[in-house]
């Protein structure tokens, strides 16, 4: 069966074409043997250094953070200081004025409001 | 078959399958080489088996075509965003200049370019066909397909390229 000219033209193109293919290729003992972390993919090497990056970061600030001088304490005392108000220093009680408070005493035995008959229209 | 005729046979069929890798990768080297050493540790790991069915350059391709769509797969986001990158920068694989002539690497990239212009199953039989001289019928092994099938997209495929090749200047 004899080739047709058509046929013949497509041929010589893909031979040229094996030709340039067959300068890239690559070693056969290069493909067997192991391939660089992240070969051909930048997208994951980029993740990797960006995380990297993230958690080296994390740790400098933790460790910046415990160093710096008082300040663990100045939280402490944030609420402490809450704490330590004139108000809340004593357990409030019926008929008993908290020191130093302008609020006046409790008195149970006393009525809360006016009484009914002073009240009511003479 | 023994690991070391394996080998052999691979480093035999070494070229010939890093061609039909770039064929599966869409011209892409570093997926095609990839994708080669996948296929080459599935064998020689014994994962794909040899049975003599049909020849090993046949199987060895079917072994690769496989892992190419596996790979593609995995990683159509990754290509999709390579792809936009290399449209928008006009970025092109640098062909090899030591053994081939300026004729040769123009003849190449006229015919790459028709063949993009091929549905994906015509421009794997003709690859398989015109590059790797198999026939029809063991292109169509290689691709799983019915013979009758792969004879249909020939035809349609060699058809298209020569009027594509034709057209405005010879090869």
């Amino acid at each position: 069966m004899t080739e047709s000219r058509e046929d013949r033209e497509i041929r010589v193109a893909f031979e040229a074409l094996r030709q340039v293919d067959r300068g890239q290729a690559p070693e056969f003992q290069r493909i067997l043997g192991p391939r660089p972390p992240f070969h051909g993919q930048p997208g994951k090497r980029i993740w990797f250094v960006l995380a990297g990056s993230v958690a080296v970061f994390a740790l400098l600030w933790l460790l910046f953070d415990q160093r710096l001088p008082g300040r663990k304490t100045q939280r402490f005392e944030q609420t402490a200081a809450l704490l330590s108000d004139s108000l809340l220093q004593f357990i409030p009680q019926p008929g008993l004025a908290s020191p130093g408070s302008p609020l006046r005493a409790l008195d149970p035995g006393e009525p809360l409001g006016p009484s009914l008959e002073r009240s009511l229209p003479q | 078959m023994t690991d070391a005729d394996l080998k052999l046979a691979l480093e035999r069929e070494h070229s010939a399958a890093f061609g039909w890798a770039l064929r599966c990768c869409e011209d892409r080297p570093e997926e095609a080489e990839d994708v080669l050493q996948v296929a080459y540790e599935r064998i020689l790991d014994g994962r794909a088996r040899f049975n003599g069915d049909s020849s090993f350059r046949t199987w060895l391709f079917g072994v690769v075509r496989r892992i190419a769509l596996e790979q593609r797969r995995r990683n159509w986001l990754r290509l999709a965003r390579l792809r936009h990158w290399s449209v928008r920068s006009g970025y092109r694989e640098p062909a090899a200049e030591a053994d081939t002539s300026l004729e040769e690497r123009e003849r190449a990239e006229r015919l790459r370019a028709a063949l993009g212009q091929l549905s994906r199953r015509q421009q794997e039989i003709m690859h398989l066909v015109f590059y790797q001289e198999l026939s029809v019928e063991q292109a169509a092994n290689v691709l799983g397909i019915p013979i009758g099938t792969a004879r249909t997209h020939y035809d349609r495929g060699k058809r298209r390229l020569r009027s594509l090749l034709g057209g405005k200047e010879s090869l």
